[in-house]
């Protein structure tokens, strides 16, 4: 017998996501072959069980206040600190390591000043997404870049942008 | 999930990116801590790295929200940084020497004994999870775990949503034969 | 690259043999000034290529205008043709209104590059002190402006250059506070090279503005602060500049270490 029904069909029915007439489709030919009557149960004590099971793992694995209340504590203080960042070690995260960092900053402070690079690369990194491999290092060399050109030159940019690729 | 975790969850998320000022960082906080310490649990990560890595995601979140863009979903991205978080943690913890620190027998012995208490109180998943591959597990997870639509789990793993539904297919169908298996013998 | 071939230090030596030669020899003084003058305007032409950042460049256009219109005012440049066509009164109303026209670009670069850095969003912001400084300044332009209307000091076609030179001033409590928080650098030395030519230029109307015969020393310190104020602003454009050519040669450095890895 011909089946019909692909696994959209059957994930779609399980959901019920499936417009009527697709619907009407599935249930008519569920009613009439067995074999898919066999799979449609299957798949559903399947999913019954997934479901539960699921629940089950979470409620073993739930955080009670104090533990939700002393993360956000850690959490704020982190935030705080980026807010006020005093120090590489706070920007630094993923592939902006402090050793990169702080080379970068050494080649911008003799000509924009000390305070300036460090905030320079503070406001990079703000602006660069969660690290993804090697390519948050490219958007925040892109992004220090933008700000450098925009200080002291197109000039300076350009080295900031090699010595940074030069990176190890 | 229930209805009211929904709704907290709803308001949560509009009130950080209406104003993502430190309180309502704080509401979204409460609302997501919890799950994200789950997904990693899931993840068969430590409780004490899972919580440093639910924190984590939580302060990139804080950092980078301006990155969510019209039309995201807040409850994909999320999960994609949570990922990320993880396979970095996985890669960091691969190339590093694991040490154990000295630890009196008592505090070990108490430790195992609760991680197997727990074990046994998280009923078949973990062991179903087994039967899984590695991109199976997720997708699961997300999806009956954490209660992700299929377009959010594409979104996350950056697999097309009929490719995450041919997934989801396959696994219950591996499902229903281990779910028949364990009927039979319980029978 | 102009800045190329400009070495502060063979700039300071020739600086202070001009002074000396000014001093003994003031004829020659208009002709080196009018150097002076049209490399500094050509060095800030050459900053403001560097910038791709729309207003930062204007800025420094902006500071070209000062400069160029000075050397437009001496006997070399355009009031030159003037005087010849409209004589020696219509000359030194041109130059006057050079003069004028500079200390406008002067003043709009300064507040440009002020308004560009806040707009950063590096952190650079004046504190309470600060305005009240810059009230002070304003104030005491009201009282010189009094008094000397009232005593009769003041000719009246300078007055618009005297304003310029006030609000530049105010502009540069502004500017000096930013290369405070600059922590040191490059940048904030040439900011302040251009404060200090403002201050300067300040300090030489006040003592233009002080009736001689009262204070003849005056009169020399006039003098002296005539023939350096023009290097003043030539080496900090100097400095600035220079910054462009080290890091085109540590560029080329670091690309040829690179290339023969």
């Amino acid at each position: 017998m011909k089946h019909p029904i692909d696994y959209d069909d059957w994930l779609g029915y399980l959901d019920g996501d499936l417009d009527q007439i697709r619907t009407a489709r599935v249930r008519e030919h569920i009613d009439h072959c067995s074999e898919c009557r066999s799979t449609w149960n299957e798949l559903l004590e399947a999913t019954a069980a997934l479901r539960s099971a699921a629940r089950e793992y979470a409620a073993v694995h739930a955080v009670c206040d104090d533990e939700v209340r002393s993360g956000r504590e850690r959490v704020l203080a982190r935030i705080r600190t980026l807010e006020s960042p005093s120090t590489l070690e706070s920007v630094a995260a993923g592939e902006l390591t402090v050793g990169r960092l702080r080379k970068l900053q050494h080649v911008v402070a003799p000509v924009g000043g000390a305070r300036t690079a460090f905030r320079l690369i503070v406001a990079a990194a703000g602006r660069t997404p969660v690290p993804q491999g090697t390519a948050a290092w490219r958007i925040f060399l892109e992004q220090l870049t933008d700000l450098t050109s925009a200080l002291c030159g197109r000039s300076m940019a350009r080295l900031v942008w090699e010595i940074g690729n030069s990176l190890p | 999930m229930s209805t009211a975790s929904d709704e907290k969850e709803r308001q949560a998320i509009a009130g950080f990116l209406s104003e993502p000022t430190e309180v309502r960082f704080c509401a979204l906080f409460d609302a997501f801590y919890g799950r994200l310490c789950r997904y990693f649990a899931a993840r068969d990560v430590d409780r004490s790295i899972a919580e440093e890595l639910a924190e984590n995601v939580m302060f990139q979140v804080y950092r980078h929200v301006a990155q969510l863009r019209d039309g995201m979903s807040f409850h994909g991205w999320l999960f994609q940084i949570a990922r990320n978080e993880y396979l970095q943690h996985r890669r960091k913890s691969a190339t590093s020497l694991q040490t154990v620190p000295y630890e009196p027998l008592a505090g070990r012995l108490a430790e195992t004994l609760d991680s197997g208490i727990r074990q046994e109180a998280e009923g078949p998943f973990r062991e179903w999870m087994t039967h899984m591959d590695e991109t199976e597990r997720e997708i699961l997870i997300l999806r009956f775990m954490e209660d992700l639509d299929y377009p959010e789990i594409s979104h996350v793993l950056g697999i097309p949503v009929g490719t995450i539904k041919w997934k989801v297919f396959n696994a219950k169908a591996k499902l229903a034969a281990v779910v028949g298996r364990r009927t039979a013998k319980s029978k | 690259m102009l800045a190329r071939w400009i070495n502060p230090v063979f700039l300071g030596i020739v600086a202070a043999a001009s002074i000396a030669a000014n001093l003994a020899m003031p004829e020659l003084r208009l002709y080196i000034h009018s150097a002076a003058y049209l490399l500094t305007g050509l060095l800030c032409v050459e900053i403001a290529r560097d910038y791709d950042h729309k207003l930062m460049r204007l800025s420094w256009v902006l500071f070209s205008g000062e400069p160029f219109s000075l050397a437009a005012s001496f006997p070399l440049g355009i009031s030159a043709v003037v005087s010849w066509l409209g004589g020696v009164t219509q000359r030194d109303h041109i130059a006057l209104e050079m003069v004028q026209l500079g200390l406008t670009c002067l003043l709009a670069g300064m507040i440009l590059t002020w308004w560009q850095l806040r707009q950063f969003g590096l952190g650079f912001h004046a504190r309470g002190m600060d305005w009240v400084a810059v009230g002070a300044i304003l104030t005491g332009m009201a009282i010189f402006f009094g008094l000397s209307w009232q005593g009769g000091w003041m000719f009246p076609m300078m007055a618009g250059a005297r304003v310029l030179l006030f609000l530049a001033a105010a502009v540069s409590i502004l500017l000096n506070r930013f290369c405070q928080q600059m922590g040191g650098g490059e940048i904030a030395r040439v900011i302040r090279f251009i404060i200090a030519y403002v201050a300067t230029r300040c300090v030489m109307n006040l003592v233009f503005a002080v009736n001689k015969t009262w204070a003849p020393v005056a009169l020399e310190l006039e003098d002296l602060l005539n023939v350096v104020f023009p290097w003043i602003f030539l080496f900090g454009v100097t400095l600035r500049a220079r910054v462009a050519v080290r890091a085109e040669a540590e560029l080329a450095r670091v690309n040829g270490i690179a290339s023969s890895i």
